[in-house]
């Protein structure tokens, strides 16, 4: 089974993620598949990731180790870019 | 052409290492006019600038000399001087790729504290480390 893996990128003190985590929250509950894991990415915490993914600010969301949105994506679009890789 | 004050002010390299380098001949003789005053070409500023990055990056002066060497006639160099000036291409290839991670962490960690209403993450980050 191909998993995939849904990080949201947040930080302490940042409005937008709590937005970003309940949408991908939603969209994954709602897809109800379990080749679907959620994660929450603190960056200060795993900086050297956040950087290596190329991140500049938060809330961002990465599809299995893909920096794909770069800010708060609509459910439709974060919901089309999980079906694209999950095939 | 500019006199050594005027080097002092546009490269900050002191007149003294100015001097030092013509003695030790990383800098050909420079012109000097009919009162014996030193006056530097657009030429030498250019070897200076170049002596002063590859000092930044920590050559020495003895590899600055053999790269300089290079730099004028990159045709004729040894293989010895090419395989050198190789080995340093690589080490600011590598300088750069870390520079860019820095600048790159910083960049982000800037951000975050812009956007941070309680509090700058860079400083929890220094914190932590402390």
């Amino acid at each position: 089974m191909t998993t995939l893996i849904v990080e949201v990128m947040t930080a302490s003190g940042c409005i937008r993620c709590k937005r970003a985590k309940a949408l991908a929250k939603k969209v994954i509950a709602e897809l109800d598949d379990d080749r679907l894991l959620y994660r929450e990415v603190n960056v200060i915490e795993e900086l050297d990731y956040a950087v290596a993914l190329g991140l500049l600010s938060t809330p961002a969301i990465v599809l299995n180790g893909e920096f794909v949105f770069s800010s708060l994506p609509s459910a439709v679009k974060l919901r089309q870019a999980i079906f694209e890789r999950l095939g | 052409m500019i006199r050594i004050g005027e080097v002092v002010a546009v490269l900050g390299i002191s007149a003294d290492t100015l001097r030092y380098y013509e003695k030790i001949k990383l800098l050909p003789r420079v012109y000097r006019n009919g009162s014996g005053i030193r006056l530097y070409s657009d030429k030498d500023l250019s070897r200076l600038r170049f002596i002063r990055r590859a000092q930044r990056m920590g050559f020495s002066l003895d590899e600055i000399r053999q790269l300089l060497g290079f730099r004028e006639n990159p045709q004729k160099a040894k293989p010895k001087v090419r395989e050198l000036a190789y080995q340093k291409l690589a080490e600011v290839d590598l300088h750069l790729a870390e520079l860019g991670t820095l600048r790159n962490e910083l960049r982000l960690l800037t951000n975050l504290c812009g956007t941070s209403p309680d509090g700058c993450p860079i400083l929890d980050k220094i914190d932590d480390k402390l």
